[in-house]
């Protein structure tokens, strides 16, 4: 011990405490510490796709709470609960849907043109809407779409009158979820000849997208917009806007006083095709409070936000997410990760197309490579030729159906004979931390009266 | 409703979406003048007739705008936006334009005989923008395509983060944004430039500086983003 002697040093050492050779640092874990070299190694931020990785408060925090003696539930397979959604009630024509699921906006660029046309079809098929996003609309996606909602994002690639025309709702994009704050990317190698043409950009670009939009700055501007567009489409389809869940009371209150006749609103959980990984975890806040602030915003406003639906999204993966979100005050949410899941990403296929990716299929969050294994986020023929058209396109319903099932099953266990009639009072908070973000009581804690 | 008289409408008892419903019925080649608009916003947006629009006096913000086809002149001043999104047709203002002129125009030609303020040309997917005047800050930003002449002096940040467009020119440029570089115009570019300025009724100045993209935004960086 006292020789000089450095391997008998730490023999010694090792012998005070034998893990403190191999166990990981908890601040600098080995992620941190591949994450600190890789970005020594490139000089800039990282990038991905997907969205949040890091555990965040969550809906699973929350259990609803079903009928028993005190109220009556309803017959599983028998009697009827409405799923029937309406949004955008303040314009001529609605979306008028059949369960209170739609898909949401993800660019064609971002992703192939089977996986937007798929998704168009499955939406149709259980009538539901889908979204356009930061690169125009394709044909064959609007012809696949019953209801398509057609996105004004600041960009404005692809952005036609005649696509503004032929829409179904516009959604003007003020932030996403991923990535509040900031505009978004494409990759070159997903700017294909015809990705660049439809964007009016030089092919094969690493392509910026501005985060402001070009002809409005202010709510005060947003008004005028948003009456610009309904101009141009004549008042007859729903003017929306989306934004990201940071300052959500007042940004809620401000596009309501835009003029919004729907508010999207995506919490920190949102997909991406492409964002700086640290904005996904450590920018926004997580849905579940996110919902919450914006219900209270809107009700709050009294007859100003009469007639404004809440649209919500960000990490829903099953049928349970959404019964708590309509729970907590949403009218309708949007899909995006979960769709594309559907359609086949992660799958364990073509596992050596993963590994080339540095990955493996459940790990995936390689959408800004532009080589997704499965045809989905990618603008190269060959992969997206491994996305089959019709089968995608059958699962995207059998999601949307399944899903909606969940969450009709779910209210009829609390009684409710509409989707839209589970309440807060359907729930309870499993940690205080959740009781804390959505005032919903911590089980447990009921007292008699 | 009222209906267009001898190629006038009388705005003045009109909704706008009353004069907007009246040009969209409009047919290609028709002639109108709409008077009594006191500066109204989102007036003739969303049109694809070729008709030819006179707006007597003023127009508010977005005026042109969202449009394919049609030919727009206003006698007066216009508001932000004006002409954004332009897919083809023109606008024509005789005064000064506020800010975001041409913002995301695809094509088309817009000619504004004074000056524009911040923001003029910004994300111009094409066409052809010509300013008398002088333009506010961020002028081009992020410009894709397209050319924006302008006459008078240029704000700060001048064609911040350009792709493609080109951008001239006359008088002194207050800062140019990241990636722009400023060269003097070719003779060649500099004799069209003066047939533009003269076949569009603007006094063009004694030479023009080109401003368009080093390209070193063009790759986020050289490749190693695809491992990570
Ligand atoms: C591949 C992909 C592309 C996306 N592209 C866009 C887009 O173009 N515009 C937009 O507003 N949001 C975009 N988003 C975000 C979605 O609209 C939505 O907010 C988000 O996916 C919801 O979260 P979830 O993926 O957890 O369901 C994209 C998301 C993904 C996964
Ligand atoms: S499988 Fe495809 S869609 Fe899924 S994360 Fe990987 S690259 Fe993205």
């Amino acid at each position: 011990m006292t020789s000089s002697n450095g391997t008998i040093q730490s023999a010694a050492l090792a012998l005070e405490d034998p893990t403190l050779g191999t166990s990981p640092n908890a601040l600098f874990s080995p992620a941190v510490i591949a994450d600190i070299q890789e970005k020594a190694h490139l000089g800039r931020y990282r990038l991905r796709g997907f969205g949040a990785r890091r555990e965040l408060p969550s809906l699973d925090d929350l259990t609803i709470i079903p009928a028993g003696l005190s109220r009556m539930a309803l017959e599983g397979y028998r009697e009827h609960c409405s799923a029937t959604t309406v949004i955008g009630t303040r314009a001529e024509v609605p979306l008028t849907l059949d369960i209170p699921i739609g898909i949401a906006g993800m660019s064609y660029g971002a992703l192939s043109a089977t996986a937007k046309t798929a998704l168009g079809r499955g939406a149709t098929a259980v009538g539901t809407f889908t979204t356009t996003g930061d690169g125009g609309m394709l044909d064959a996606e609007r012809e696949a779409s019953k209801q398509l909602v057609y996105q004004c994002l600041p960009s404005r690639y692809g952005f036609t009158v005649q696509d503004l025309q032929r829409a179904d709702a516009v959604e003007i994009v003020v932030g996403q979820g991923a990535k509040p704050g900031t505009g978004g990317l494409l990759l070159g190698a997903k700017v294909s000849g015809e990705v660049a043409e439809a964007r009016s950009l030089p092919e094969g670009v690493d392509q910026r997208s501005p985060v402001r939009h070009p002809d409005w700055l202010g709510p005060d501007d947003l008004v005028i917009k948003i009456e610009e567009l309904r101009e141009a489409t004549q008042g007859r389809i729903p003017i929306m806007v989306k934004l990201g869940a940071a300052r959500v009371v007042d940004d809620v209150r401000l596009a309501v006083k835009s003029g919004a006749d729907a508010v999207v609103l995506d919490g920190m959980e949102g997909g991406t095709a492409a964002s700086p990984e640290m904005l996904m975890d450590h920018t926004g806040i997580p849905t579940m409070a996110a919902v919450v602030e914006a219900r209270r915003a809107l009700d709050s406003m009294g007859e100003v936000s009469e007639g404004v639906q809440l649209v919500v999204s960000g990490g829903i993966r099953h049928g349970v997410d959404v019964a708590k979100l309509l729970a907590l005050g949403a009218d309708a949410v949007t899909i995006g990760t979960a769709a594309l899941i559907a359609l086949n990403c992660n799958k364990p296929v073509f596992a050596e197309d993963y590994a080339a990716l540095g990955t493996a299929p459940g790990a995936c969050h390689h959408c800004h490579t532009g080589r997704c294994p499965v045809g989905i986020a990618t603008q190269e023929p060959e992969l997206e030729a491994r996305l089959d058209l019709e089968e995608a396109a059958l699962r995207t319903k059998h999601l949307l159906q399944a899903l909606t099932m969940e969450v009709q099953m779910l209210a009829r266990a609390c009684g409710k004979s509409s989707v839209h009639h589970l309440s807060p009072e359907d729930l309870r908070a499993l940690s205080p931390a959740a009781s804390a973000m959505t005032g919903i009581p911590l089980a447990g804690t009921a007292i008699p009266t | 409703m009222a209906t267009v008289t001898e190629g006038l409408i009388d705005c003045a008892e009109l909704s706008t979406r009353e004069v907007n419903t009246l040009l969209r019925g409009l047919a290609d080649g028709d002639q109108v003048r709409l008077t009594n608009l006191d500066a109204r916003h989102n007036i003739a947006v969303g049109l694809h007739c070729q008709a030819q629009i006179t707006i007597d006096g003023d127009a508010g913000y977005y005026v042109a705008g969202l449009c394919d086809g049609p030919d727009v002149v206003v006698t007066g001043h216009a508001g932000n936006g004006a002409a954004e999104n332009l897919q083809s047709g023109s606008l024509t203002v005789a005064g000064d334009v506020g800010a975001g002129l041409a913002a995301t125009m695809r094509g088309g030609r817009v000619v504004v005989a004074g000056s524009t303020g911040a923001r003029c040309g910004v994300l111009m997917k094409g066409g052809d923008v010509l300013v008398g005047g002088s333009v506010g800050a961020f002028s081009a930003f992020m410009m894709q395509r397209g050319r924006l002449v302008i006459c008078g002096d240029a704000g700060e940040h001048l064609g911040d983060s350009l792709y493609e467009g080109k951008i001239f020119v006359g008088g002194e440029i207050a800062s140019l944004g990241a990636d722009a570089q400023a060269t003097p115009a070719t003779a060649e570019e500099e004799a069209e430039l003066r047939a533009h300025c003269e076949a569009h009724g603007v006094t063009p100045p004694s030479s023009f500086t080109a401003v368009t993209s080093m390209r070193t935004l063009y790759s986020f960086d050289a490749g190693a983003w695809k491992s990570s």
